[in-house]
């Protein structure tokens, strides 16, 4: 029987290595930047409640809000999310949706980028590459997008209303980042606590100031900004009355707006 | 050994003539064998002469050619069968398959089988860049074993490699792919032979495993803003996930001294023959073939 076995392992051998040659070679993702820490910074700040860092603070958020509000930074930052992950957003119903009706279907390992073309200062406003762009990284496992998103913005202008803005870069890294979380998808993602990381120098209306903050988007539309002290960082939230909540090592504390915060725990800690 | 030579004589042309008479006679024969499908004649299912799809066996005995509804097929030798399905050719799809019968025993028998399809579709859409090229490879193991003189039973595995690599090039989507789908399919064949021409031949199919695997890349443009390039590949099985698909088909088969005729009807999930992709629908499954052996 020995013939046998000779003569039958190298088809075998064949088959095998039929099987192996026919394996597809993976995708090279480009590797997202660590947010851990500053994500897990959002529910542990590390600084304590001060009342020496009053002022720090209120001219901090004070700062954020303006340029966020004459920016319009989020939504824009939002939109452009809502077009990265439409891609590889499985598309569950047999429905055409429309001229772009091209996902991925299957559980696929990836990345994306995408360019978009800031609209100008001009009325209407017109496709024009000299206007500057805003460019953003994501990444996918068969598990669906990756947690972070990044980028970049070159020379990016556009209005807010009357307001002329243009976004440049503030240093060589990527200026823009997000970070969305596991198992979001086209659905959640209005719903989704989103941290932002945003470090560029914003151009409003001639005047040029770094735009270096990091907040995060919760409850569909609140903003809480990361504030650093001198104790290690705060966590501010802003309510729609003008008041605050600020975070701390020690627990919640309720703030008036001049940043006048009641010292009391809010959780009773 | 000695060969000799005949010298261009009148009687080599006469010898030639006879030649040429006798090859004439052999095709009127043919002709007449393939006109005359029911003559019934010496036994087929023979110990030199069996079914060879699904099973290890190769054309052999005296008989070097098999020309029938769905595939030709000529025996190198009676171990080595080389052969092609008809229809593809049709749609400009170049196949062919290689059986080689490594291990001829008494009671078992052993092959191993490759083969190959290739769809261009550039011939079709000459308009297209680069338009998608399908390739199938596929590879199998048989093994046949002769439990008593009138029950052989078969056993095989199959693996199939599908690969198609393309391009396209629309208004809002440039992209291009290259996808696979690989299976592993399980085929029994069972042949109890009932009389010299008759068989009953009972063919089960169990798809062990498929699986997609794509890599693409390609560029969206949601509005006339927003470019979005993706880099994606993709290994698979829901879009395939029907893995323990499965068919059972009894057949007869018929053979007569040249004349062979299949006929059965099973149901499970219906095999595309060759490309070996299985439905994702079990139907009955009626089953027809005839062809020439000579």
């Amino acid at each position: 029987m020995a013939p046998l076995r000779l003569r039958t392992c190298w088809p075998v051998a064949g088959l095998a290595g039929l099987m192996l040659g026919c394996s597809t070679r993976g995708v090279v993702k480009p590797r997202a930047p660590d947010m851990t820490e500053l994500v897990a910074s959002y529910d542990s700040p590390t600084g304590v409640l001060d009342g020496r860092d009053t002022a720090q603070l209120a001219a901090a958020v004070a700062i954020f809000s303006q340029a966020l509000a004459s920016t319009d930074l989020v939504p824009r930052l939002r939109d452009l999310l809502g077009a990265l992950i439409e891609p590889v957003t499985p598309n569950l119903s047999d429905d055409e949706d429309g001229d772009n009706g091209f996902h991925l279907d299957v559980k696929a390992n990836g990345y994306l980028e995408a360019t978009r073309i800031c609209p100008g200062w001009t009325l209407p406003s017109v496709v024009d590459a000299g206007n500057g762009n805003v460019h953003a990284t994501a990444t996918f496992s068969e598990k669906g997008p990756d947690p972070v998103v990044w980028g970049s913005v070159a020379a990016c202008r556009y209005r807010v209303g009357s307001t002329l803005v243009e976004l440049t870069p503030a240093a060589d890294v990527d200026g823009l980042r997000v970070y969305w979380g596991e198992d979001v998808d086209r659905e959640t993602l209005a719903s989704k606590d989103l941290v932002f990381s945003i470090d560029v120098r914003a151009e409003i209306d001639g005047e040029s100031s770094a735009l270096d903050v990091d907040f995060r988007v919760v409850d569909q539309g609140a903003l809480e900004y990361l504030v650093p002290v001198d104790s290690g960082v705060l966590v501010v939230r802003a309510n729609a009355d003008g008041s605050f909540v600020l975070r701390s090592r020690d627990g919640s504390f309720a703030c008036a707006e001049d940043f006048d915060c009641d010292l009391e725990p809010l959780d009773g800690n | 050994m000695a060969i000799e030579r005949r010298p261009w004589t009148a009687a080599g042309k006469t010898a030639a003539g006879q030649r040429a008479a006798r090859k004439a006679a052999r095709w009127l024969a043919l002709l007449a064998a393939l006109a005359t499908p029911s003559r019934s004649a010496r036994a087929y299912h023979t110990e030199q002469e069996h079914l060879t799809d699904d099973t290890a066996w190769t054309i052999a005995g005296d008989k070097a050619w098999r020309l029938g509804l769905f595939k030709a097929a000529v025996g190198l030798g009676d171990r080595v069968t080389l052969g092609s399905y008809i229809w593809p050719w049709v749609g400009r799809t170049p196949n062919a398959y290689l059986k080689w019968r490594f291990y001829a025993g008494d009671a078992w028998h052993w092959a191993a089988q490759v083969g190959f399809f290739r769809l261009d579709t550039a011939a079709w859409d000459k308009k297209a860049p680069d338009p998608p090229v399908f390739t199938v490879t596929s590879a199998s193991f048989l093994q046949s074993v002769r439990l008593s003189k009138r029950n052989q039973l078969s056993n095989s595995l199959v693996f199939t490699a599908v690969r198609a690599r393309g391009t396209v090039d629309q208004d809002t989507l440039r992209g291009a792919g290259d996808a696979g789908l690989t299976n592993l399919q399980y085929v029994g064949a069972y042949e109890l032979r009932l009389s010299k021409s008759t068989a009953l031949v009972v063919t089960g199919r169990y798809l062990i495993a498929q699986v997609l695997e794509a890599s693409t890349r390609f560029t969206a443009h949601p509005d006339e803003y927003t470019t979005i390039d993706v880099v994606a590949d993709a290994q698979d099985d829901s879009v395939v996930n029907f893995r323990g698909a499965f068919s059972i088909v009894p057949s007869f088969a018929w053979s007569w001294q040249t004349f062979n005729l299949e006929l059965g009807l099973g149901y499970g999930n219906f095999n595309v023959p060759g490309v070996n992709f299985m439905i994702n629908r079990r139907t009955l499954i009626p089953t027809l073939d005839m062809y020439w052996t000579f």
